[in-house]
Order: C-alpha cells, then sequence, then structure tokens
C-alpha cells in the first residue's frame, strides 16, 4: 500500500523538474545513458552534473539540450556557425549544427567517471577535451588501436594465466 | 519522529518525487519516488508525529482496517530509514 522505491526515470518525466531546480541555482546530478560520449562518459555507469548556463556556450562546453523532434542530448560544442553551435559527441565524428540556447537546458560543470570526481576547470580534463576535439577526424582510428591495444592486453593475460593452469 | 530535511514533493510521470530543498546539488540517482500514500504518509512527516499518529491518519484518509495501515506505516517507516531520511 505505501510506496517509496528508487528507480530511474525518463529524462523527459523529470524535465520541467530539472529546468526549475537549475532556474533556482541548485544543480542536478544524473546518469546519462548512450555511448556517444565515450571514452569519457561510460553508458549507464558515469554521472554528470549540470548547472544552469550563464550568457553564450564556449567551445568544449557539454550542454544538455533538446533537439526540436524532442530528443534530450548531451554533446559538446566543437564550434559554432551562423545558424548556431556545433555540436559533436566525444564518440563521434559528425558534427550536428544549428543548435541554439533556446534549446540548451543546462551545461556540464562536474561529472564522476568510474566513481572519480572531475571538475571541467581540472587541466587533466581540460586537455583530454581539446586533444579529442582536436583529433576529432581520427577519432575512429583512436579509439579502434586503443581497443586493440585493450584487447592484446587482456588477451596477454589470459594466455599467462592458461599457461599457468597448464 | 521526523524527516531529517526539508523536502518538496513534485509530481512526475504519476507519482511524486521527493527533492531536498536548499540542497546545492540535487542528485537524480537513487531519488526517492512516493506513491499517493506514500506522499500522504511523507508529508505529514515533515512535522514532529508519531506511528500511531500515522496509522490514525491514514485510516481517515483511507477505507483500510487498522491492522492493514499499521503494516503500511512499519513498512514505509522502515523504507525512509533504510533511505537514511528520517531523523
Amino acid at each position: 500500500m505505501s510506496g517509496l522505491q528508487q528507480k530511474n526515470v525518463r529524462l523527459a518525466q523529470l524535465d520541467p523538474l530539472i529546468r526549475q531546480l537549475l532556474e533556482a541555482g541548485q544543480q542536478v546530478k544524473f546518469t546519462p545513458h548512450g555511448s556517444s560520449m565515450l571514452p569519457m562518459l561510460r553508458d549507464g555507469k558515469d554521472t554528470v552534473t549540470l548547472t544552469k548556463q550563464e550568457g553564450k556556450l564556449k567551445k568544449y562546453d557539454i550542454p544538455l539540450y533538446q533537439r526540436p523532434q524532442g530528443g534530450y542530448v548531451l554533446h559538446r560544442v566543437v564550434g559554432e556557425n551562423q545558424k548556431g553551435y556545433l555540436l559533436c559527441g566525444d564518440h563521434q565524428t559528425a558534427l550536428e549544427e544549428g543548435v541554439t540556447d533556446e534549446q540548451v537546458i543546462g551545461v556540464v560543470c562536474a561529472f564522476t567517471r568510474k566513481g572519480k570526481e572531475y571538475t571541467v576547470t581540472q587541466t587533466g580534463y581540460r586537455l583530454y577535451a581539446r586533444l579529442w576535439v582536436a583529433i576529432r577526424p581520427l577519432r575512429r582510428l583512436v579509439m579502434g588501436g586503443l581497443r586493440r591495444l585493450a584487447r592484446l592486453y587482456t588477451g596477454g593475460k589470459k594466455e599467462k594465466k592458461e599457461k599457468k593452469d597448464g | 519522529m521526523k524527516l531529517k530535511m526539508d523536502f518538496m514533493l513534485r509530481k512526475v510521470a504519476g507519482y511524486y518525487v521527493v527533492v531536498p530543498v536548499g540542497e546545492s546539488c540535487v542528485d537524480f540517482n537513487g531519488m526517492v519516488n512516493l506513491n499517493e500514500t506514500g506522499a500522504f504518509l511523507f508529508q505529514r512527516l515533515q512535522q514532529e508525529t508519531s506511528r500511531e499518529e500515522l496509522i490514525q491518519a491514514l485510516l481517515e484518509e483511507y477505507e483500510v482496517d487498522e491492522a492493514t495501515a499499521g503494516q503500511a506505516v512499519d513498512s514505509f517507516l522502515e523504507k525512509l530509514r533504510q533511505a537514511d531520511l528520517l531523523a
């Protein structure tokens, strides 16, 4: 009869509440879904903290914005043209253009990755953001290379273990 | 007994979410959701109250017998304690 539960709610349902809290000067923390912000944010594992956006977005900012069709997106600003901001997920290479300030709900000011907290003003993170945007056309190559390295590494480990067992 | 801090209840998609008032950062992970009855009891716990008073309030508001109301209050209070919301 009495109900109290902790569960994940869709962003669309929380949208009015998130906007209200941000407007009141509070920050909101949640776990984004999807792989488009890899390697920075892992689907359903890492969290982001949003704050209200004051003024224009800057290059490397990560806004939460709503597309005209209704979908919610958390991608990085990589530039601007006459139509609006240019956005691209860290795990993507294609640009989305024409995103305007009116579509922006909030902007990432901090995040956690593998349980560790980071702010977007931290030097290590800023280096990552700049480097990752600079090599955008080569991302697939780099991610593929990293995956191969990871496979080699874990594969090597397994072989060693098998040898031991044998 | 009473809730640990100030909360506001906001209706989202048919149920209530518990939002801490005045927190600099509101964490949506593991955010507490309440149904109608839960919200009813939660609101009463914003002021100092007792198990008996909560049961009495349920009996006045809903058509339930005392045993059912008692069970409901107990399980609700237990969950609040688990979520560390009770002072």
